[in-house]
């Protein structure tokens, strides 16, 4: 008995070691909170079950009564720590359905009974330990040990459910565990003159007394036999209670050790599983910055597109439709319309629309009647509006979009503080449009206002031109043809005179004058009209325009010439590029026609790559009488092809050697690749594109 | 004492449980029914009265196993005119068939509150009845010195309120609980009816305790005095049972210090009134307990005349 004590104590303290190292690695797993008390628990009953110990061996008879009273102390503790653990264990590990809030006031009633009985149970006539020891197993015990058992199997339920068997197992050992403890130690009781286990026996004692040697089958004709006391476990098993008890204690310790390891993984598990969202999170996080930068570069993309199509001239019906278009792209919208106010300032008509199945320009007044898009119009205000807060929208559109819609967002236009229109975009989708995305949208909104700026600046520009243009070319007659035909009626009336006075070599020299006169008359009217007739607008391409001029050069000149192009495809220069690098070469042709008294005139383009920057370089070589480089400053022409150069951030070089001929080197910079790439598809990605013969422009 | 015994405690404390809490319930009823809702009133009511029906009826049940023939129970009400038991039997009876009417109407649709009030009194007188029968059964000049007198009578009375102070409470605040968890209904009218009636309770309790003390130490000073059967009664009363009559007398009034304590903080709104749930319900069990064993000396003390 002493070594079944002995290690029924040693598996309580197991079960207070572990549980105190476990507590002390800390974390924040199932069964943290209940732990002190298990250790509590466990420290106790360790004790119980050595003082146990002791009193059994009979070897310390001088301190059996201190041992005795001090057990009367530690087994009601050990058994209030287990009932607080298990009531802990019931209430917290997983939430106790609604219900159950009703059974602590059904129990009042029988427990106070059973209280009462307790209380009353004292006066009898046996030991006071024997009260004590029944009834902390029957009030402290027994309720401790089924509540956990129970919490335990509530919990073994939970995760079966969740699919993890290795820790359902454990768990469900620790709860049967529970259960079986509370059958051995709270259920069987020593033997006392008072129930509930002996209350048959004490009827038994009674009928002993009052029934001599006939007790026995008296009793057992009336059902008075004992049960669940010690006697009657030794005599059904075999082996005395406190064998089980020990082997409770084991069960209890091994399945609570093995599942606080298991609690432990968990725990990791759970650790592990909060990484993995905390990565995940970051990852999300992560993505979402890249597709917000991605989204950034995008918008800023088009922007630039947007403005290097402002500067490039090209034609505005072109970019707005492009900036209604790239719009809906990016906003991911189902409908992005541009409307105008027209001249008379009376009605908003719409102009330019993208869906997905088209993007065009409506050449008819199509007025826009929609209040929503008017209101904000007029009031200059951004509207947007999602979901539930759309106040008579206009369902559908039409034009594309025959869709209900669910958001939309209305930026008005606004040219020197005066609306001019409005662009709105449109979600037939339960997706909102979030305040960046309106932010977005006044972005594009500038850019059609700097457009339409843009276009009336270019429009002024041009019949600005027009009117120069003109003046020039009269200036050039005047100067030129008219002062040629003038000098020709002078020496008509000066042939006249001659030839009345007969003085015929007078006459010829004065006819050869005239004939040298004419030539030059000639060669410039020429040259003014192939210069004229040289434009931009060549379908093959600058530099066959450059060469076709060339030739034409040459056949009127009578100088030979040659052009080495040396690049294939387009030049790929800025429009301005291509009028200054034209004006140059006119220049520069002219300069040879008229100083160099040249025979041969070479003109090579050539690619050349500078720093990672690609560059046009046109060489003019001519093998004319040249000029002393210090000349060079007092020759306008050259000063003013160097600043047309310098104009498009290109450069000029003048080599000339007097007898050697002269050589000019014009090197203009090619437009960045990533603008190249993106410029045809920009412009001819989309197949439904509106015809632009047909746009008219501002 | 054995089960066969146990079973009179059982049930009398049971009833005068049911009774208490039926006349503190009815009481604070119609105090307030002018002042809050009558369908608020009716639902605060309701699980209250069933309880007390349930209760009349385990009480009724465990009656039984006092009986040798439990079977024949309903040959007692026969005597009515001339035995204090039938006439005990009957009001019990009478008052589970009240109770249960009311229970009934409670859980209906309708108001009928004038019938519901009446019925709630008629239970009550029913109650009182009974607990007078019940005390009558026990004051036969053939009994114990230690019986035969009218403290029986009042003690029980006290029993009655004493243990009705401390249950309505409790039963109130389970259901309030109760409808929080599933969020019933909107729960500050009862909040407030509770708080009320937590006050009345401790109030009267701690008056009924007073009593209980006074009418106590009566009795020991009575019995003292008393014949032979008497003092032989008081001698196991101040000396085997001493410890119990210490536990009866101090048990009620730890619980009711704790409710007290409980209500003062519940007035100066230190807790939410869900966590008074645990210090009431050990206030009930002190008190049930003090009761119960107060019950049990009765019995004990009880030293037969005669034969």
């Amino acid at each position: 008995m002493t070594i079944i004590y002995f290690f029924n104590g040693l598996c309580f303290g197991g079960l207070a070691l572990a549980v105190y190292l476990q507590m002390r690695q800390g974390g924040d797993f199932v069964l943290r909170k209940q732990l002190p008390w298990l250790a509590a628990f466990g420290l106790v009953s360790a004790m119980t079950g050595w003082i146990d110990m002791f009193l059994a061996s009979g070897d310390i008879d001088e301190y059996a009564q201190v041992l005795s009273t001090l057990r009367m102390f530690t087994q009601p503790v050990s058994g209030l720590l287990l009932l607080i653990f298990g009531l802990r264990v019931l209430k917290d590990l997983i939430p106790l359905p609604a219900w159950t809030i009703f059974i602590p006031g059904i129990l009042i009633v029988p427990i106070s009974y059973v209280i009462a009985y307790a209380a009353t149970t004292f006066i009898t006539p046996s030991p006071i330990e024997i009260p004590i020891d029944i009834w902390s197993r029957y009030l402290l015990y027994l309720p401790g040990s089924i509540m956990a058992g129970i919490g335990f199997l509530r919990l073994w339920n939970a995760q079966r459910k969740l699919g993890l068997p290795d820790v359902a197992g454990l768990v469900l050992g620790t709860g049967l565990a529970f259960l079986f403890d509370a059958f051995v130690v709270g259920l069987v009781v020593p033997a006392a003159p008072y129930g509930p286990a002996s209350y048959y026996n004490y009827d038994r004692v009674i009928a002993n007394a009052f029934r001599g040697e006939q007790a026995h089958v008296l009793a057992n004709s009336a059902g008075m036999v004992s049960w669940l006391d010690y006697q009657s476990v030794l005599d059904v098993t075999g082996i005395p209670i406190q064998f089980w008890r020990m082997l409770s204690a084991f069960f209890l310790t091994f399945f609570m050790v093995r599942g606080l390891g298991v609690f432990e993984a968990i725990r990791k598990r759970q650790l592990k599983e909060l990484q993995d969202e905390r990565d995940r999170a970051q990852q999300s996080a992560f993505e979402a910055q890249i597709a917000a930068r991605q989204s950034a570069e995008n918008w800023t993309n088009a922007l630039v597109s947007i403005n290097r199509r402002i500067t490039e001239l090209e034609d505005m019906d072109r970019i707005l439709l492009f900036i209604v278009e790239k719009a809906r792209m990016l906003l991911h919208s189902d409908f992005v319309g541009l409307a105008l106010i027209d001249d008379s300032y009376s009605s908003l008509d719409l102009k330019y629309i993208s869906s997905e199945s088209r993007s065009e320009y409506i050449s008819e007044p199509l007025p826009i009647k929609n209040e929503v898009i008017l209101e904000a119009v007029r009031s200059a205000q951004p509207y947007r509006a999602t979901g539930i807060d759309l106040p008579g929208l206009p369902t559908p559109l039409g034009h594309g979009l025959e869709k209900e819609i669910q958001a939309m967002a209305i930026v008005p236009l606004a040219l020197d503080n005066r609306p001019v229109g409005g662009i709105w975009a449109a979600h037939c989708e339960p997706k909102p449009i979030s305040e960046t995305d309106l932010i977005w949208l006044e972005c594009m909104a500038d850019q059609v206002v700097i457009a339409i700026q843009h276009g009336l600046m270019t429009s002024y520009l041009q019949s600005s031109s027009i009117t120069e243009e003109r003046a020039r070319i009269a200036r050039e007659m005047h100067d030129g043809l008219a002062q040629v035909l003038g000098y020709l009626n002078i020496e008509v009336q000066t042939l006249e005179a001659l030839l009345r006075q007969g003085r015929e070599e007078a006459l010829k020299a004065e006819l050869s004058q005239m004939r040298a006169a004419v030539q030059a008359a000639n060669a410039n009217v020429r040259e003014n009209i192939l210069s004229l007739r040289t434009t931009l607008a060549n379908d093959k391409g600058l530099a066959s325009a450059i060469d076709e001029y060339l030739q034409e050069f040459g056949i009127q000149t009578e100088i030979e010439t040659e052009f080495l192009g040396e690049v294939d495809g387009e030049l790929n220069l800025a429009s301005l590029a291509e009028v200054q690098l034209v004006c140059v070469l006119q220049e520069a042709l002219a300069n040879v026609r008229k100083h160099a008294q040249a025979t041969r005139v070479t003109v090579s383009i050539v690619r050349q790559n500078t720093n990672g920057n690609d560059d046009i370089l046109m060489t003019v070589m001519d093998n004319g009488v040249g000029f002393v480089m210090r000349d060079l400053k007092h020759r306008f022409g050259l000063q003013t092809m160097k600043e047309r150069a310098n104009s498009v951030h290109g450069t000029l070089l003048v080599h000339s050697i007097p007898g050697k001929g002269t050589t000019i080197e014009c090197s203009f910079p090619c437009l960045p690749r990533d603008r190249l790439e993106r410029k045809p598809r920009l412009l001819w990605e989309n197949e439904l594109c509106v015809d632009v013969s047909e746009v008219t422009s501002p | 004492m054995n089960v066969r015994e146990w079973a009179l405690p059982v049930y009398t404390i049971l009833t005068q449980l049911s009774i208490g809490t039926l006349l503190i319930l009815w009481s604070v009823r119609e105090i307030y029914l002018r002042q809050f809702a009558e369908a608020e009133i009716s639902r605060i009511v309701k699980f209250p009265i069933t309880i007390i029906c349930v209760t009349v009826l385990l009480a009724m049940t465990g009656s039984h196993f006092h009986l040798g023939k439990p079977l024949y129970s309903y040959l007692a009400v026969l005597n009515f005119r001339t035995s204090w038991l039938s006439r005990e039997v009957a009001f019990n009876v009478l008052l589970f068939l009240i109770t249960g009417t009311l229970a009934v109407l409670h859980w209906l649709p309708g108001r009928k509150t004038r019938l519901k009030t009446v019925l709630g009194w008629c239970a009550i007188l029913s109650g009182f009845a009974l607990v007078f029968s019940m005390a009558n059964i026990y004051l036969l000049p053939t009994q114990s010195s230690a019986w035969n007198s009218w403290c029986t009578a009042l003690s029980f009375f006290l029993t009655v309120l004493l243990l009705g102070c401390i249950a309505l409470p409790a039963m109130l605040l389970i259901d309030f609980s109760f409808s929080q968890v599933l969020a019933l209904e909107r729960s500050d009218q009862r909040y407030l009816f509770i708080r009320r009636v937590l006050i009345w309770s401790a109030a009267v309790g701690i008056f009924a305790w007073l009593a209980t003390a006074a009418l106590s130490f009566y009795q020991i000073r009575m019995l003292y005095l008393g014949d032979l059967w008497a003092q032989a009664s008081y001698e196991l009363l101040t000396n085997l049972y001493r410890p119990l009559l210490v536990l009866r007398l101090a048990l009620p009034f730890l619980g009711l210090v704790i409710l007290s304590i409980s209500i003062f903080k519940i007035i100066r709104r230190d807790r939410a009134i869900k966590e008074l749930m645990t210090p009431v319900y050990a206030a009930c069990i002190f008190v049930m307990v003090g009761e119960i064993l107060g019950r049990f000396l009765f019995y004990a003390v009880h030293v037969r005349m005669g034969v």
